[in-house]
């Protein structure tokens, strides 16, 4: 008895789900915390920055405040990047989805020369760091005439071998092998199978493809800095850090004479982080669900 | 002789009609298009350039403060390299100018030397690269004194003209628990360091890539051991200048004198440390009781700069000189203009400003901009931060700067070595 606990009603728990609890608890506490004060932060002055203890809330009028300071900037310039951002994630998605779901599938499904060839390179994309080849990227759209256009950027994050290797994963026991082969009989061909048997069943895959590559594509600032030199054709990240640079903001050179101080660079990190939000929220069942995808395979 | 020219027209205009390939050179001649890169303070200067010139079109992007780099991408690849680009970094135009990324432009031919005269002394220092003019300087950013007036009154003590006084009253306010100002925040402790002629990195007038370092000195050990005492009694912070216990200090009225560049009055005193208008005050910078006069570093001061390869470097010079010296422009300028017509008229609204205890901060600036240390240039390594780095290390572990500055030469000569300098150590 000394081990258990009444909690919730009747519900007993044990000892060790109190562990569990308690590790959550201090899980979400450590990782929450950043995105507390973040979100706190966006409701205060400079002022209270400097001064006030971390966790205190400013007010809405100062966000309103910081939010049209932001909006001021170049005629809401800032509108423009996201709308960017937007084409460049929506373009990068769909790209990626084209190419990583047959991908996925065909790996797992088919036997050609060459197959696992194919799937240790994507591992190895997988797993070599994107910074290392933004360069030849960058070289390679310059000679074919993509560098600072829309295109070249959706062109070049349409390329994940990450979802590759979760189509992959996924396919590899879903359907089940009885299913196709039975499809197969009935007079399918592959392609047919494909879109009429494995696809529609993949629904949690492709979520779950979709909202990876929508994450790397709405945050790309490394590879999007690189190939974009005009700063209509920003997305978010690049053109906030460009703006927070010039602004001094978080630097010691401070007299630029611009509205955007500490509070509205706070503001515009949330602006960057809510779309994600919102997507995970909206895609989190599907999310969940990809991600038991080959479990069983192991 | 009319009839002529009127058929060459002619024959011109059914060219340009067939032959559309052909149009090109005639169009360029009427209007020149160039690509420009600033950041956004500047961004509407330049959009002004554009629109009061007709024959030139600007295709202005904002950049971060990745510029160089991705100039180093373009010249790689050799498209889509900028006519025009802002400096916001001194040092940029060093990175810029090398042999492996030949990107400004030698402005020695194309900048006239009246125009040269009309800047503050050694305002341009930033921009001779071996002797070559490669830009030109937006805006000063010497250091001067910051005081609050009335507090020092109300303390009942005197704003220093030499950095003995200025320890000495550092030490007089220490024990009532005034400091004055940060004795780590890296450009200020430059500025110390470098009052009495230390040779921290400095180039050879004469000879190419060449420093001088050499810590060792007197220059250099003298106001090193000010830092030290003033740090140890208390008068200096060892809060850096932007860090928000230092900040809530000031707040609290705390700090009634320190020593900041002509920027810190409208853009940290006014807006972070919330001194109340009436009571800023400024005065010249400071100097060594054996010295003649003020030796000052700066902090920060813009660059403008065009590339070596445009097809149109007459325009590039241009524009680089209209930005850097039309009154007009520069009146509004966000700080001071290193152009010293523009300053003059750009100070005008200094005088009237109510915020200041005094009508004469805009004189006291230009006064000092005379003191501006020379040896304020671009470099291939970074003074700051090698000072930020072994002076840290230093105070961190209960050292002091003066017994760190051997530490910090050794630093700067690898990183001298390292980016392609030769040292001289005499």
């Amino acid at each position: 008895m000394a081990t258990t606990a009444r909690i919730f009603g009747n519900k007993r728990v044990g000892f060790g789900q109190w562990v569990i609890y308690a590790l959550i608890g201090i899980a979400g506490l450590f990782y929450g915390t950043p995105l507390a004060w973040l979100f706190l932060a966006g409701t205060r002055s400079g002022s209270s920055l400097d001064s006030d203890p971390p966790f205190t809330f400013g007010s809405f009028e100062q966000m309103a405040q910081s939010w049209a300071n932001l909006a001021s900037f170049n005629d809401f310039q800032i509108l423009n990047w996201a709308l960017n951002s937007l084409i460049y994630s929506v373009g990068g998605v769909t790209l990626s989805l084209i190419a990583c779901i047959p991908a996925g599938y065909a790996l797992a499904t088919s036997d050609f020369p060459g197959r696992r060839v194919i799937l240790i390179l994507t591992l190895v994309a997988m797993i070599t760091p994107s910074q290392s080849i933004v360069l030849p990227i960058f070289l390679e759209m310059n000679l074919i005439g993509l560098n600072n256009t829309y295109l070249g950027l959706i062109l070049a994050t349409g390329f994940f071998p990450f979802g590759v290797y979760l189509a992959y994963i996924h396919f590899s026991d879903s359907p089940p092998k009885g299913v196709l082969d039975s499809a197969r009989i009935d007079g399918c061909s592959r392609y047919q199978l494909f879109t009429h048997i494995a696809l529609p069943l993949a629904r949690p895959i492709v979520s779950l493809v979709a909202f990876f590559s929508f994450l790397a594509n709405w945050s790309n600032y490394y590879l999007a800095v690189v190939l974009l030199s005009d700063d209509k054709i920003y997305n978010l990240p690049v053109g906030l850090t460009a703006l927070v640079s010039g602004s001094g903001a978080l630097t010691n050179l401070a007299a630029t004479g611009m509205p955007i101080k500490k509070p509205e660079v706070i503001l515009a990190a949330i602006l960057v982080i809510l779309p994600v939000l919102v997507v995970f929220l909206i895609a989190q069942r599907f999310v969940r669900s990809g991600m038991l995808s080959g479990a069983e395979k192991g | 002789m009319q009839f002529l020219t009127r058929r060459w027209a002619l024959l011109a205009a059914a060219t340009a009609l067939l032959a559309p390939g052909l149009t090109v050179p005639v169009i360029a001649q009427d209007e020149v298009s160039l690509t420009v890169w600033t950041d956004t303070p500047r961004q509407s200067m330049f959009e002004e350039y554009d629109r009061q010139h007709d024959n030139v079109s600007l295709d202005i992007s904002v950049q971060g403060a990745d510029i160089v780099q991705k100039i180093q991408l373009a010249l790689r690849s050799g498209s889509g390299i900028p006519d025009v680009i802002f400096m916001a970094d001194v040092s940029w135009g060093a990175q810029l100018k090398t042999r492996r990324t030949d990107y400004l432009l030698t402005l020695d031919d194309l900048v006239p030397q009246e125009v040269r005269d009309e800047f503050y002394p050694n305002s341009n220092s930033p921009c001779l690269l071996n002797g070559e003019l490669v830009c030109l300087r937006n805006d000063m950013a010497h250091f001067i004194v910051w005081y609050d007036a009335p507090l020092m009154e109300e303390l009942g003590v005197e704003v220093p003209t030499t950095w003995e006084e200025f320890e000495a009253l550092g030490a007089e306010l220490a024990p009532q628990g005034y400091i004055l100002g940060s004795g780590v925040e890296s450009y200020p402790l430059v500025n110390y360091l470098t009052s009495a002629g230390c040779e921290m990195a400095l180039p050879d007038p004469e000879i190419a890539d060449a420093l001088h370092i050499n810590l060792s000195t007197e220059a250099c050990t003298k106001p090193a051991g000010m830092v030290d005492r003033m740090l140890a009694n208390g008068s200096l912070s060892r809060l850096g200048t932007f860090e928000p216990d230092l900040i809530n200090l000031a707040k609290e009225r705390r700090i009634p004198l320190l020593i900041g560049p002509t920027w810190f009055g409208e853009y940290v005193i006014k807006p972070s440390y919330e001194v109340p208008a009436g009571r800023l005050a400024a005065a010249t910078s400071l100097r060594w009781e054996d010295q003649e006069q003020p030796l000052a570093w700066s902090w920060g001061g813009g660059t403008y700069g065009g590339y070596q390869g445009t097809a149109h470097p007459e325009i590039v010079a241009d524009i680089l000189m209209w930005m850097s010296t039309d009154v007009g422009i520069q009146t509004d300028a966000i700080t001071l203009p290193a152009h010293r017509p523009s300053s003059l008229a750009w100070g005008e609204k200094l005088k009237t400003d109510e915020y200041y205890a005094n009508d004469d901060v805009f004189d006291i600036q230009v006064e000092a901009a005379q003191y501006s240390n020379p040896g304020y240039s671009s470099l291939r390594l970074l003074v700051d931060q090698a000072v930020a780095k072994i002076v840290g290390q230093a105070l961190g572990s209960g050292g002091t700067i003066e017994g760190a500055l051997p530490a910090l030469e050794a630093e700067l000569v690898n990183l001298a070595q390292l980016n392609g300098y030769q040292v001289i150590s005499d």
